[in-house]
Protein backbone atom coordinates (compact mmCIF):
# COMPACT_ATOMS: atom_id res chain seq x y z
CA UNK A 1 0.00 0.00 0.00
CA UNK A 2 1.36 3.63 -1.02
CA UNK A 3 0.78 5.99 1.32
CA UNK A 4 -0.49 9.36 0.02
CA UNK A 5 1.82 12.48 -0.42
CA UNK A 6 0.88 14.88 2.75
CA UNK A 7 -0.46 18.13 1.12
CA UNK A 8 2.00 20.84 2.01
CA UNK A 9 0.01 23.01 4.15
CA UNK A 10 -1.14 19.88 6.47
CA UNK A 11 2.68 19.34 6.94
CA UNK A 12 3.38 22.95 7.67
CA UNK A 13 0.33 22.82 10.39
CA UNK A 14 1.72 19.56 11.91
CA UNK A 15 5.27 21.44 12.47
CA UNK A 16 4.28 24.13 13.95
CA UNK A 17 2.84 21.68 16.23
CA UNK A 18 6.14 20.54 16.82
CA UNK A 19 5.97 17.05 14.67
CA UNK A 20 9.55 17.31 13.78
CA UNK A 21 8.83 14.64 11.44
CA UNK A 22 6.41 16.46 9.13
CA UNK A 23 9.38 18.95 9.13
CA UNK A 24 11.64 17.04 8.31
CA UNK A 25 9.30 15.81 5.25
CA UNK A 26 9.32 19.52 4.67
CA UNK A 27 12.62 19.72 4.68
CA UNK A 28 13.55 16.96 2.21
CA UNK A 29 11.03 18.47 -0.33
CA UNK A 30 12.66 21.53 -0.65
CA UNK A 31 15.91 21.29 0.01
CA UNK A 32 17.24 21.34 -3.34
CA UNK A 33 15.66 24.23 -4.24
CA UNK A 34 16.85 26.06 -0.96
CA UNK A 35 20.57 24.60 -1.28
CA UNK A 36 20.77 25.88 -4.85
CA UNK A 37 19.34 29.56 -3.83
CA UNK A 38 22.24 29.39 -1.35
CA UNK A 39 24.69 28.60 -3.58
CA UNK A 40 24.04 31.19 -6.05
CA UNK A 41 24.19 33.58 -2.95
CA UNK A 42 26.63 32.80 -1.26
CA UNK A 43 28.92 31.48 -4.04
CA UNK A 44 30.44 28.25 -2.94
CA UNK A 45 29.05 24.77 -1.73
CA UNK A 46 30.06 24.97 1.69
CA UNK A 47 28.67 27.93 2.51
CA UNK A 48 25.49 27.22 1.12
CA UNK A 49 25.06 24.17 2.70
CA UNK A 50 25.42 25.69 6.13
CA UNK A 51 23.10 28.43 4.57
CA UNK A 52 20.86 26.02 3.90
CA UNK A 53 20.50 23.90 7.19
CA UNK A 54 20.72 27.42 9.49
CA UNK A 55 18.07 28.38 7.34
CA UNK A 56 16.09 25.35 8.07
CA UNK A 57 16.29 25.36 11.26
CA UNK A 58 15.68 29.12 12.13
CA UNK A 59 12.43 28.59 9.69
CA UNK A 60 11.12 25.71 11.94
CA UNK A 61 12.27 27.66 15.39
CA UNK A 62 9.96 30.60 13.23
CA UNK A 63 6.72 28.20 12.30
CA UNK A 64 4.91 30.24 14.73
CA UNK A 65 4.94 33.17 12.95
CA UNK A 66 4.18 31.60 9.34
CA UNK A 67 0.77 32.85 8.13
CA UNK A 68 -0.93 30.05 7.79
CA UNK A 69 -2.15 28.65 4.38
CA UNK A 70 0.45 31.40 2.36
CA UNK A 71 3.25 29.59 0.28
CA UNK A 72 5.87 27.79 2.45
CA UNK A 73 9.07 27.96 0.03
CA UNK A 74 9.30 31.85 -0.80
CA UNK A 75 9.22 32.10 3.51
CA UNK A 76 12.18 29.56 3.42
CA UNK A 77 13.69 30.56 0.78
CA UNK A 78 13.96 33.94 2.11
CA UNK A 79 15.49 32.86 5.50
CA UNK A 80 18.00 30.80 3.77
CA UNK A 81 19.06 33.48 1.00
CA UNK A 82 19.54 35.74 4.32
CA UNK A 83 21.54 33.20 5.96
CA UNK A 84 23.75 32.62 2.60
CA UNK A 85 23.79 36.89 2.76
CA UNK A 86 25.49 36.59 5.57
CA UNK A 87 28.41 34.27 5.33
CA UNK A 88 28.88 35.42 1.41
CA UNK A 89 29.59 39.41 3.03
CA UNK A 90 31.49 37.96 6.09
CA UNK A 91 34.51 36.39 4.18
CA UNK A 92 33.98 38.97 1.48
CA UNK A 93 32.94 36.82 -1.38
CA UNK A 94 31.45 37.14 -4.40
CA UNK A 95 28.20 35.77 -5.54
CA UNK A 96 28.91 34.22 -9.76
CA UNK A 97 31.08 31.46 -8.45
CA UNK A 98 27.95 29.45 -9.64
CA UNK A 99 28.27 30.92 -12.97
CA UNK A 100 32.05 30.15 -13.53
CA UNK A 101 30.78 26.73 -12.62
CA UNK A 102 28.46 26.67 -15.55
CA UNK A 103 31.30 27.93 -17.65
CA UNK A 104 33.43 25.09 -16.38
CA UNK A 105 30.67 22.98 -17.08
CA UNK A 106 29.63 24.07 -20.46
CA UNK A 107 33.00 24.05 -21.70
CA UNK A 108 33.66 20.14 -20.85
CA UNK A 109 32.91 17.01 -21.79
CA UNK A 110 29.73 16.84 -19.59
CA UNK A 111 26.64 15.44 -21.00
CA UNK A 112 24.26 18.16 -21.70
CA UNK A 113 20.58 17.61 -21.52
CA UNK A 114 18.57 16.74 -24.30
CA UNK A 115 16.76 20.51 -24.12
CA UNK A 116 20.39 21.46 -23.94
CA UNK A 117 21.27 20.25 -27.09
CA UNK A 118 18.89 22.87 -28.79
CA UNK A 119 21.39 25.30 -27.63
CA UNK A 120 24.62 25.20 -30.00
CA UNK A 121 27.84 25.46 -28.30
CA UNK A 122 29.05 28.70 -29.59
CA UNK A 123 25.87 30.51 -28.68
CA UNK A 124 26.00 28.46 -25.35
CA UNK A 125 29.59 30.60 -25.06
CA UNK A 126 28.89 33.65 -25.83
CA UNK A 127 25.78 33.97 -23.45
CA UNK A 128 27.43 32.69 -20.79
CA UNK A 129 29.93 35.02 -21.53
CA UNK A 130 27.64 38.04 -21.54
CA UNK A 131 26.11 36.71 -18.57
CA UNK A 132 29.36 36.98 -16.78
CA UNK A 133 29.73 40.24 -17.54
CA UNK A 134 26.38 41.74 -15.96
CA UNK A 135 26.60 43.60 -12.54
CA UNK A 136 25.68 41.07 -9.51
CA UNK A 137 22.46 42.07 -8.52
CA UNK A 138 21.56 41.12 -12.80
CA UNK A 139 23.27 38.34 -13.05
CA UNK A 140 21.51 36.54 -9.53
CA UNK A 141 18.12 38.17 -10.70
CA UNK A 142 18.54 36.26 -14.03
CA UNK A 143 20.14 33.28 -12.19
CA UNK A 144 17.03 32.83 -10.32
CA UNK A 145 14.33 33.57 -12.85
CA UNK A 146 15.85 30.86 -15.58
CA UNK A 147 18.41 28.51 -14.00
CA UNK A 148 16.40 27.99 -10.54
CA UNK A 149 13.06 28.93 -12.23
CA UNK A 150 12.32 30.53 -9.13
CA UNK A 151 8.94 32.48 -9.55
CA UNK A 152 8.91 36.48 -8.92
CA UNK A 153 7.66 36.03 -6.09
CA UNK A 154 10.12 33.39 -5.29
CA UNK A 155 12.94 35.21 -6.82
CA UNK A 156 12.04 38.71 -4.47
CA UNK A 157 12.01 37.01 -1.34
CA UNK A 158 15.23 35.42 -2.13
CA UNK A 159 17.07 38.53 -2.86
CA UNK A 160 15.63 40.33 -0.40
CA UNK A 161 13.79 43.16 -2.71
CA UNK A 162 10.25 43.77 -3.74
CA UNK A 163 8.35 41.80 -6.77
CA UNK A 164 8.24 45.19 -8.90
CA UNK A 165 12.32 45.56 -8.10
CA UNK A 166 12.27 41.88 -9.58
CA UNK A 167 10.33 42.69 -12.54
CA UNK A 168 12.09 45.74 -13.48
CA UNK A 169 15.60 44.44 -12.77
CA UNK A 170 15.18 40.93 -15.10
CA UNK A 171 14.06 43.64 -17.54
CA UNK A 172 17.05 45.51 -17.69
CA UNK A 173 19.39 42.56 -17.37
CA UNK A 174 18.04 40.67 -20.54
CA UNK A 175 17.72 44.27 -22.12
CA UNK A 176 21.97 44.35 -20.95
CA UNK A 177 22.30 40.48 -22.38
CA UNK A 178 20.62 41.80 -25.19
CA UNK A 179 22.92 44.47 -26.30
CA UNK A 180 25.95 42.49 -25.66
CA UNK A 181 24.65 39.94 -27.64
CA UNK A 182 23.96 42.44 -30.31
CA UNK A 183 21.75 40.76 -32.25
CA UNK A 184 18.29 39.57 -32.61
CA UNK A 185 17.11 38.46 -29.33
CA UNK A 186 14.21 41.32 -29.15
CA UNK B 1 20.65 30.71 -31.10
CA UNK B 2 16.93 30.91 -29.93
CA UNK B 3 15.10 33.52 -28.31
CA UNK B 4 17.12 35.14 -25.33
CA UNK B 5 14.62 33.72 -22.65
CA UNK B 6 14.18 30.30 -23.59
CA UNK B 7 18.53 30.15 -24.36
CA UNK B 8 18.52 31.05 -20.56
CA UNK B 9 16.27 28.24 -19.61
CA UNK B 10 18.46 26.17 -21.55
CA UNK B 11 21.69 27.53 -20.37
CA UNK B 12 20.23 26.80 -16.52
CA UNK B 13 19.20 23.31 -17.93
CA UNK B 14 22.99 23.24 -17.84
CA UNK B 15 24.24 24.61 -14.97
CA UNK B 16 25.64 21.68 -12.66
CA UNK B 17 25.41 22.85 -9.15
CA UNK B 18 27.30 20.68 -6.56
CA UNK B 19 25.67 17.87 -5.47
CA UNK B 20 22.78 18.15 -3.18
CA UNK B 21 23.21 17.57 0.46
CA UNK B 22 21.25 16.13 2.91
CA UNK B 23 19.88 18.30 5.23
CA UNK B 24 17.42 16.41 7.00
CA UNK B 25 19.58 14.30 9.21
CA UNK B 26 21.72 17.50 10.34
CA UNK B 27 18.30 19.89 10.84
CA UNK B 28 16.92 16.88 12.63
CA UNK B 29 19.80 16.87 15.32
CA UNK B 30 19.78 20.77 15.53
CA UNK B 31 16.05 20.52 15.79
CA UNK B 32 16.67 18.76 18.89
CA UNK B 33 19.00 20.81 20.48
CA UNK B 34 18.16 24.01 22.58
CA UNK B 35 17.66 27.11 20.88
CA UNK B 36 20.07 29.70 21.46
CA UNK B 37 20.22 31.23 24.46
CA UNK B 38 19.28 35.02 24.50
CA UNK B 39 21.99 36.83 26.03
CA UNK B 40 20.46 39.15 29.25
CA UNK B 41 21.56 42.73 29.23
CA UNK B 42 24.16 43.61 31.29
CA UNK B 43 26.74 46.57 31.30
CA UNK B 44 28.91 46.86 29.12
CA UNK B 45 32.69 48.52 29.85
CA UNK B 46 33.68 49.83 26.40
CA UNK B 47 31.96 50.51 23.38
CA UNK B 48 33.13 48.67 21.15
CA UNK B 49 32.49 44.51 22.05
CA UNK B 50 34.73 42.30 20.78
CA UNK B 51 36.46 42.62 17.68
CA UNK B 52 37.31 45.79 15.70
CA UNK B 53 38.21 45.10 12.09
CA UNK B 54 39.67 47.46 10.03
CA UNK B 55 40.06 46.68 6.54
CA UNK B 56 43.00 48.27 4.48
CA UNK B 57 44.52 48.04 1.20
CA UNK B 58 46.72 45.42 0.67
CA UNK B 59 49.93 47.56 0.36
CA UNK B 60 48.94 50.22 2.90
CA UNK B 61 50.32 50.44 6.93
CA UNK B 62 47.38 50.87 9.09
CA UNK B 63 47.69 54.12 10.09
CA UNK B 64 48.84 55.28 13.44
CA UNK B 65 46.01 57.32 14.47
CA UNK B 66 43.73 54.37 13.80
CA UNK B 67 46.01 51.61 15.96
CA UNK B 68 45.05 54.16 18.89
CA UNK B 69 41.66 54.55 18.97
CA UNK B 70 41.89 50.47 18.67
CA UNK B 71 44.03 50.51 22.13
CA UNK B 72 41.68 52.83 23.33
CA UNK B 73 38.83 50.90 23.41
CA UNK B 74 40.59 48.51 25.25
CA UNK B 75 39.36 45.34 23.42
CA UNK B 76 41.25 42.46 23.23
CA UNK B 77 42.36 40.42 20.66
CA UNK B 78 41.62 43.25 18.08
CA UNK B 79 42.24 42.32 14.77
CA UNK B 80 44.00 44.11 11.57
CA UNK B 81 43.00 42.49 9.06
CA UNK B 82 43.97 43.41 4.89
CA UNK B 83 41.54 43.61 2.46
CA UNK B 84 41.36 45.34 -0.96
CA UNK B 85 37.91 45.88 -1.13
CA UNK B 86 35.16 45.90 0.93
CA UNK B 87 32.02 43.80 0.70
CA UNK B 88 28.85 45.06 -1.57
CA UNK B 89 25.88 45.16 0.52
CA UNK B 90 22.89 47.69 -0.71
CA UNK B 91 21.82 50.81 1.56
CA UNK B 92 19.49 49.41 4.03
CA UNK B 93 18.39 46.01 2.64
CA UNK B 94 14.79 45.46 3.39
CA UNK B 95 16.22 42.17 5.34
CA UNK B 96 18.25 44.06 7.43
CA UNK B 97 16.10 46.12 10.08
CA UNK B 98 14.16 42.93 11.23
CA UNK B 99 9.92 43.60 11.51
CA UNK B 100 8.41 46.82 11.91
CA UNK B 101 7.06 47.11 15.08
CA UNK B 102 5.72 50.15 17.80
CA UNK B 103 7.51 51.26 20.30
CA UNK B 104 5.84 49.74 22.93
CA UNK B 105 6.39 46.34 20.89
CA UNK B 106 10.10 47.07 20.63
CA UNK B 107 10.16 47.85 24.36
CA UNK B 108 7.87 44.85 25.25
CA UNK B 109 11.19 43.15 23.38
CA UNK B 110 13.83 44.63 24.80
CA UNK B 111 12.82 46.67 27.65
CA UNK B 112 15.86 48.36 27.96
CA UNK B 113 15.49 50.57 25.11
CA UNK B 114 15.09 54.51 24.89
CA UNK B 115 13.09 56.58 22.66
CA UNK B 116 15.21 59.40 21.11
CA UNK B 117 13.01 62.62 20.62
CA UNK B 118 15.19 64.49 18.30
CA UNK B 119 15.18 68.44 18.49
CA UNK B 120 14.70 69.18 14.74
CA UNK B 121 12.79 66.13 13.65
CA UNK B 122 11.25 64.80 16.36
CA UNK B 123 10.22 60.97 17.61
CA UNK B 124 11.09 58.54 14.54
CA UNK B 125 9.20 57.83 11.77
CA UNK B 126 9.05 53.89 11.68
CA UNK B 127 10.92 51.23 14.69
CA UNK B 128 12.02 48.43 13.69
CA UNK B 129 13.05 45.29 15.62
CA UNK B 130 15.30 42.04 14.69
CA UNK B 131 15.55 39.32 17.30
CA UNK B 132 17.92 37.88 14.96
CA UNK B 133 21.05 39.95 16.76
CA UNK B 134 21.79 38.48 20.30
CA UNK B 135 20.06 40.52 22.55
CA UNK B 136 17.73 41.95 19.78
CA UNK B 137 18.54 45.02 18.07
CA UNK B 138 15.66 47.97 17.98
CA UNK B 139 16.07 50.97 14.57
CA UNK B 140 14.72 54.35 14.67
CA UNK B 141 14.41 55.43 11.33
CA UNK B 142 13.41 59.09 10.46
CA UNK B 143 12.43 59.64 7.32
CA UNK B 144 11.50 56.50 4.95
CA UNK B 145 13.26 53.42 4.19
CA UNK B 146 13.72 54.42 0.55
CA UNK B 147 14.97 57.75 1.80
CA UNK B 148 16.10 57.57 5.45
CA UNK B 149 17.69 60.60 6.66
CA UNK B 150 19.05 59.28 9.90
CA UNK B 151 19.03 55.99 11.89
CA UNK B 152 19.62 54.84 15.17
CA UNK B 153 20.23 51.77 16.25
CA UNK B 154 20.19 50.03 19.91
CA UNK B 155 21.22 47.07 21.06
CA UNK B 156 20.75 45.96 24.72
CA UNK B 157 22.30 42.73 24.33
CA UNK B 158 26.11 41.70 24.48
CA UNK B 159 27.00 41.32 20.96
CA UNK B 160 30.49 40.97 19.46
CA UNK B 161 30.50 43.53 17.13
CA UNK B 162 32.61 43.76 13.62
CA UNK B 163 33.38 47.16 11.93
CA UNK B 164 34.96 47.17 8.43
CA UNK B 165 36.34 50.36 7.55
CA UNK B 166 37.70 50.59 4.24
CA UNK B 167 41.48 52.68 3.72
CA UNK B 168 39.66 56.35 3.38
CA UNK B 169 37.47 55.85 6.61
CA UNK B 170 38.57 57.84 9.99
CA UNK B 171 38.19 56.51 13.41
CA UNK B 172 38.25 58.98 16.14
CA UNK B 173 37.50 58.53 20.05
CA UNK B 174 34.18 60.19 21.14
CA UNK B 175 32.94 61.52 24.26
CA UNK B 176 29.28 61.38 24.91
CA UNK B 177 28.84 63.28 28.39
CA UNK B 178 31.45 60.83 29.96
CA UNK B 179 30.39 57.68 27.80
CA UNK B 180 33.07 56.23 25.57
CA UNK B 181 31.67 56.27 22.09
CA UNK B 182 33.91 56.22 18.78
CA UNK B 183 33.23 58.15 15.90
CA UNK B 184 33.73 57.10 11.95
CA UNK B 185 33.40 58.89 9.13
CA UNK B 186 34.93 58.76 5.39
CA UNK B 187 33.99 56.32 2.57
CA UNK B 188 31.48 53.16 3.38
CA UNK B 189 31.84 51.00 6.34
CA UNK B 190 30.12 47.82 7.42
CA UNK B 191 28.74 46.69 10.99
CA UNK B 192 27.83 43.42 11.20
CA UNK B 193 27.75 41.40 14.23
CA UNK B 194 28.96 38.03 15.05
CA UNK B 195 27.80 35.66 18.25
CA UNK B 196 30.12 34.03 20.49
CA UNK B 197 30.58 30.91 18.22
CA UNK B 198 32.64 33.07 15.82
CA UNK B 199 29.53 32.78 13.48
CA UNK B 200 28.45 35.74 11.55
CA UNK B 201 24.51 36.10 12.61
CA UNK B 202 24.22 39.52 11.24
CA UNK B 203 21.10 40.14 9.23
CA UNK B 204 21.40 43.94 8.99
CA UNK B 205 25.03 44.69 7.31
CA UNK B 206 24.40 47.70 5.74
CA UNK B 207 26.46 50.73 3.95
CA UNK B 208 26.62 53.66 6.47
CA UNK B 209 27.44 57.17 6.18
CA UNK B 210 29.41 58.89 9.12
CA UNK B 211 28.59 56.91 11.96
CA UNK B 212 28.39 57.88 16.16
CA UNK B 213 29.11 54.86 17.92
CA UNK B 214 28.77 54.83 21.80
CA UNK B 215 27.31 53.65 25.00
CA UNK B 216 24.64 54.71 26.75
CA UNK B 217 23.75 52.79 30.44
CA UNK B 218 23.24 48.95 29.11
CA UNK B 219 22.61 50.00 25.12
CA UNK B 220 24.95 50.08 22.33
CA UNK B 221 23.63 52.73 20.46
CA UNK B 222 24.31 53.63 16.69
CA UNK B 223 23.66 56.64 15.07
CA UNK B 224 24.10 56.97 11.45
CA UNK B 225 23.19 59.46 8.84
CA UNK B 226 24.77 62.29 6.70
CA UNK B 227 25.82 64.03 9.78
CA UNK B 228 28.58 66.36 11.22
CA UNK B 229 30.62 65.04 14.11
CA UNK B 230 29.31 68.39 16.39
CA UNK B 231 25.86 67.30 14.84
CA UNK B 232 25.96 63.59 16.19
CA UNK B 233 27.49 64.61 19.56
CA UNK B 234 24.29 66.94 20.25
CA UNK B 235 21.93 64.18 19.23
CA UNK B 236 23.64 61.78 21.03
CA UNK B 237 24.09 63.38 24.35
CA UNK B 238 19.67 64.53 24.06
CA UNK B 239 19.40 60.50 24.41
CA UNK B 240 18.31 60.06 27.72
Amino acid sequence: MVSRPQDESELVERARRGDERAYEELVRRHQGIAFRTAYLVAGNAADAEDAAQEGFVKAYRALGRFRAGAPFRPWLLQIVANEARNRRRSAGRRAGLALRAAGENLSGDAAPSPEGNLLAAEDRERLLGALNGLPEEHRLVIACRYFLDLSEDETAAALGVRRGTVKSRTSRALGRLRESLGEGHA
Amino acid sequence: MPELEHALRQLGGLVEFPPEPDLAGGVRRRLGEAPPRRWAPRRIAIVALAVLVVAVGAAMVVPSARTAVLEWLGIKGVKVTRVETLPEVALLNDGGLGDRVTLAEARRRAPGLVEPHLKDLGTANEVYFSAAVPGGQATFLWGTKRETRLLMIQSPGEAFAEKMLGPRTDAEVADVDGQPGVWFSGDGHYFVYRDRGGKMREETARLAGNTLLWQHDELTVRLEGELSKNAALEIARSVR
